[in-house]
């Protein structure tokens, strides 16, 4: 009956699918992309965020090289000394021989406190089995007595020189032979193996050279080909930490910056009078620590840096500084720590910072009908600010028009800098809410592979660049975007 | 495409308008032995009858509130179809129910004892109900960037589902007092299936129309048990069910729900010609017990901002797809969990009716209809008329008014051929005559075994 009533009074023609008409489904969706709040530590400190010092609200990128070190160990060493075979006379009398010539070094000590070491007398050639007595007047035990060695004639004696000092007499040790009878024979002296717990003497003369460092300027490495970034007041400080016995001046000769895009080789310039020297470690070994600043006052540290240096290389010389005579310890060593002071007060333009993100929007186009991108941001900086999206296919390759130029999503929406007081700091941030209509039919045609975006953020300050400005530590840049797409599904399509 | 575009809106367009089935025509044909399942007062009119599973049909209806398919689909002066869903969804009212209601029986067998009447049943109920806020509708129709939405809290409050399946055992007995009253009750034990509701639902999401964030807010709670408690426990939770002993776990899940419920009835002949009669079924409640949880969400408040560039510089990317938008943000929802049993109770049905016997075969009749449950209250009215033909045809023609539809008309049979009765009832013939304007779909049929048929007495 059901199935009459159905039949009889169903009108068919409301029902017959084939006859509906076009129609579409066109729902405007709202998506929130991509957000982003960047304070200092993301903008000036993405590569290296230790580099970001804040001093209150003051902010400072400081980068720091390595802890070099000169150890006097090392520079200082004593050579074995030979002395060949030779005649000597010999009688129960004490007479003065002729003196043992020491190497240069000892020309420049007065007193070498000795760890190690030894003297070995060798004889030959002799007459008679008398005992030769060998007495080192410049060569003192613990209780300043001179070294003394017996020899039998034709033998050989060994005496240790630890907790011995020598007191070199212009360069070479004095000694006195006395023996049981009147004789001769050859002899020869050998000291070997000294080691030197301390040393007194003139070491003003050379150069001594720490190691070679460098290290990048990672804030440098945002800049566009084309920009820069001018800081008013950049120092560059030398920390020591120097346990040897006299003070030491720096030697900035080898000390350079390097900017590999555009070239430039700077070389930093100082004036030495203003500034100070490395100070001396304590009597005893102990360390002292001392700081030297370079700042535009003292050097051309503003010049150096002005060529946005990616790196910087150093290999410092230092030379004494003192009043001789000084005293140095073997375990003495001078350690150096370079470091690029950065505050944050200066000019920008064009500082870039990158950041891939993924944004793939759609895989059918036929879906959309309209496509807008919507921004929104909030600028805390001193800094004009242009926002550019570009799309980017899977392998994270820019994409490019048939032209050849890149494919963008948005392009550089601009959003002015903060306001700021008479003193350059931020009294109001920028708000700026926008909406742009995607028009490029090229760009919205290959929506559909781009699976990344390069959002691209680049900054100046104000007045193209030659405005200075402040940055503190509170500052903030907070960007939204999102995209509105009117949707277009074809509710009647046939397959 | 455009098929099933079509097919799924006339789907809506049927589940979108109506309200709960009553039951309204079977109620006068007693012929049915199904009809004493509406008042154990009303003695089948045979000395026995056998229902079979599958054999003896079932019932089955699809109601809601709001639009029809021809507020959809327009039939223009050309003889083609428009689409006009956003003038359909305009007839939507705030909170439209969509209700899907079954009962599938099992076994069922009654028979003559003297004055008195028993009867037993096993049958399969279920019961289904969506509330969509026409608010959701227009937010997916429009989007969320629609000035509707744009900056403004889209709110989806009353959004929730009510889902109840259990299998009633019924012990009935219905005795004539005297030449006056007949009395019949129905005792019922009850075991549940499966429950699910949304026991309190007040989202909202906020497109931020300087940035597009979009924020979800609001309160959750779902009460579930049974094989749904088991499901939605898996599916919040993300436990998943282990593939090795589902079946043990669906078993112990949809048993151990225990309820019961009373079914009493009654008629009063006033006369001949005029008698009352009146029931209430499903006083009743089920305990549930297995797989009980009641989820109480955190305040939500999520907002969805994009994907965080938190450190803009480092390359490092935070890599979520735009496409998971939603999903993050319904993933931002904690639920509390509470595993302990719950009890509920059922939609109590009361039925209240008279009948004036026209004519020595013909019956009119008057019923009213009432359901209470959760805290709301539903009723309708109709109005019939019965004919009978000896001892094998009843059939029944009525006009009823519920819901938001006053444009009802029922129509039902029975034909009985020897022990074999077919029948086929609906509640609204007119869903059949024009399907693109119902705002009902309700059917009933099958075949039921009735022996010693007599259609003579009252």
């Amino acid at each position: 009956m059901l199935i009459v009533l159905t039949n009889a009074c169903l009108n068919k023609d409301h029902f017959k699918l084939d006859n509906i008409n076009d129609a579409s489904w066109n729902p405007n969706l709202a998506i929130p992309l991509l957000k982003a709040n960047v304070g200092v530590y993301n903008l000036f400190g993405a590569t290296d965020s230790n580099a970001v010092s804040i001093d209150g609200k003051n902010v400072s990128l400081i980068y720091q090289g390595k802890t070099v070190r000169l150890k006097m160990g090392e520079v200082l060493v004593f050579d074995d000394v030979t002395i060949p075979s030779s005649p000597i006379v010999y009688t129960t009398t004490t007479v003065a021989a002729p003196p043992i010539q020491l190497d240069s070094t000892f020309n420049k000590i007065d007193e070498v406190e000795l760890s190690a070491g030894q003297m070995t007398i060798a004889t030959s050639g002799q007459s008679s089995s008398d005992e030769i007595t060998f007495t080192f007047l410049d060569i003192l035990d613990a209780q300043s007595r001179p070294l003394v060695l017996n020899v039998i004639a034709g033998n050989t004696a060994t005496k240790g020189l630890a907790n011995h000092k020598i007191t070199p007499d212009n360069g070479t040790i004095r000694f006195t032979v006395s023996a049981t009878g009147n004789g001769n024979c050859n002899a020869a002296f050998y000291l070997t193996g000294l080691d030197f717990i301390s040393a007194t003497g003139d070491f003003n003369t050379g150069t001594l050279r720490l190691p070679r460092d460098s290290f990048e300027l990672y804030v440098f490495k945002n800049i566009a080909a084309k920009g820069s970034i001018t800081v008013s007041n950049p120092i560059l400080s030398i920390k020591a930490k120097n346990s040897i016995g006299f003070d030491l001046k720096p030697l900035f000769d080898k000390v350079e910056s390097t900017n590999p895009a555009s070239g430039d080789i700077n070389k930093l310039v100082v004036d030495p009078r203003k500034f100070g020297t490395i100070k001396s470690g304590t009597s005893t070994g102990g360390v002292v620590e001392s700081e030297i600043r370079l700042d535009r006052d003292n050097s051309n540290i503003r010049d150096f840096i002005g060529i946005t240096p990616k790196y910087l290389s150093h290999e410092i010389g230092l030379i004494g500084g003192s009043t001789p005579p000084n005293t140095i310890f073997k375990n003495s060593s001078c350690e150096l720590e370079m470091n690029i002071e950065l505050p944050l007060e200066g000019r920008v333009s064009a500082f870039e910072v990158l950041d891939t993100i993924d944004m793939q929007i759609t895989n059918d186009l036929t879906l959309i009908k309209e496509f807008f991108i919507k921004t929104y941001t909030n600028n805390g900086f001193p800094l004009d600010t242009k926002i550019t999206i570009l799309l980017m296919d899977e392998n994270r390759q820019l994409m490019r028009k048939a032209d050849g130029t890149t494919m963008t999503l948005l392009n550089e929406v601009f959003t002015a800098a903060a306001n700021v007081d008479g003193n350059s700091i931020v009294t109001e941030s920028m708000i700026v809410s926008s909406e742009h209509k995607l028009l490029d039919d090229e760009v919205l045609a290959s929506l559909p592979l781009a699976k990344y975006g390069q959002m691209r953020a680049s900054m100046n300050t104000t007045n193209f660049g030659n405005d200075v400005v402040k940055i503190q530590s509170d500052y903030n840049l907070e960007v939204r975007v999102g995209v509105k797409i009117t949707g277009n599904v074809n509710l009647t399509k046939k397959k | 495409m455009r098929k099933i575009v079509s097919a799924l809106i006339l789907f809506l367009s049927f589940i979108i308008n109506g309200s709960a089935q009553q039951d309204l025509t079977l109620y006068e044909l007693r012929a049915a032995p199904q009809s004493n399942g509406l008042n154990p007062s009303k003695i089948p009119l045979c000395k026995g009858y056998l229902l079979l599973p599958g054999l003896s049909g079932g019932y089955a209806s699809i109601n809601s509130e709001g639009f029809t398919y021809a507020d959809a689909f327009q039939l223009n002066d050309n003889g083609s179809i428009d689409i006009k869903l956003n003038e359909a969804i305009d007839k939507m009212k705030d909170l439209n129910n969509i209700s899907f209601d079954f009962k599938a029986p099992i076994l069922g067998f009654g028979f003559r004892m003297g004055a008195g009447f028993a009867t037993f049943g096993v049958e399969t109920k279920g019961s289904s109900r969506f509330t969509v806020p026409k608010t959701l509708a227009e937010f997916i129709w429009l989007g969320n960037a629609d000035e509707k939405f744009l900056g403004q809290r889209a709110s989806f409050d009353g959004l929730g589902v009510d889902y109840m399946q259990y299998t009633e055992f019924a012990f009935g007995y219905a005795r004539d007092f005297n030449e006056n009253w007949t009395f019949g009750i129905k005792a019922k034990y009850l075991s549940g299936q499966a429950f699910l509701r949304t026991t309190q639902s007040s989202l909202g999401i906020t497109t931020n129309a300087e940035n597009y964030a979009i924020t979800l807010d609001g309160e959750l709670q779902i009460q579930a048990a049974g094989i749904a408690g088991l499901v939605v426990d898996s599916l919040l939770n993300f436990n998943g069910l282990s593939f090795g002993n589902v079946g043990d776990q669906l078993t112990a899940a949809g048993s151990g729900n225990h309820g019961g419920a009373l079914d009493i009835g009654a008629t009063y002949r006033l006369n001949e010609k005029i008698s009352f009669n009146a029931s209430v079924l499903d006083v009743g409640i089920i305990n549930w017990a297995a797989s009980a949880v009641t989820k109480t969400s955190k305040p939500i408040s999520y907002t969805y901002e994009g994907i965080s560039v938190s450190d803009i510089t480092s390359g490092q990317d935070e890599a979520e797809s735009i496409v998971g938008t939603l999903d993050t943000l319904l993933s931002g929802i904690e639920f509390d969990d509470k595993q302990e049993s719950f009890t509920t109770t059922l939609p109590i049905k009361i039925y209240a009716g008279g009948n004036y016997q026209i004519l020595p075969k013909t019956d009119l009749s008057v019923l009213t209809f009432n359901e209470l449950y959760n805290g709301r209250f539903k009723t309708s009215l109709r109005f019939g008329v019965t004919q009978r033909v000896r001892n094998f045809l009843m059939a029944t023609l009525n006009y009823s008014v519920y819901g938001n539809s006053a444009a009802n008309v029922g129509a039902g049979f029975t034909l009985n051929l020897g022990p074999l009765q077919l029948y086929t009832i609906t509640d609204n013939v007119i869903a059949f005559m024009l399907p693109e304007q119902s705002k009902n779909f309700h059917l009933r049929f099958g075949i039921n075994l009735t022996f010693g048929n007599n259609f003579s007495q009252n």
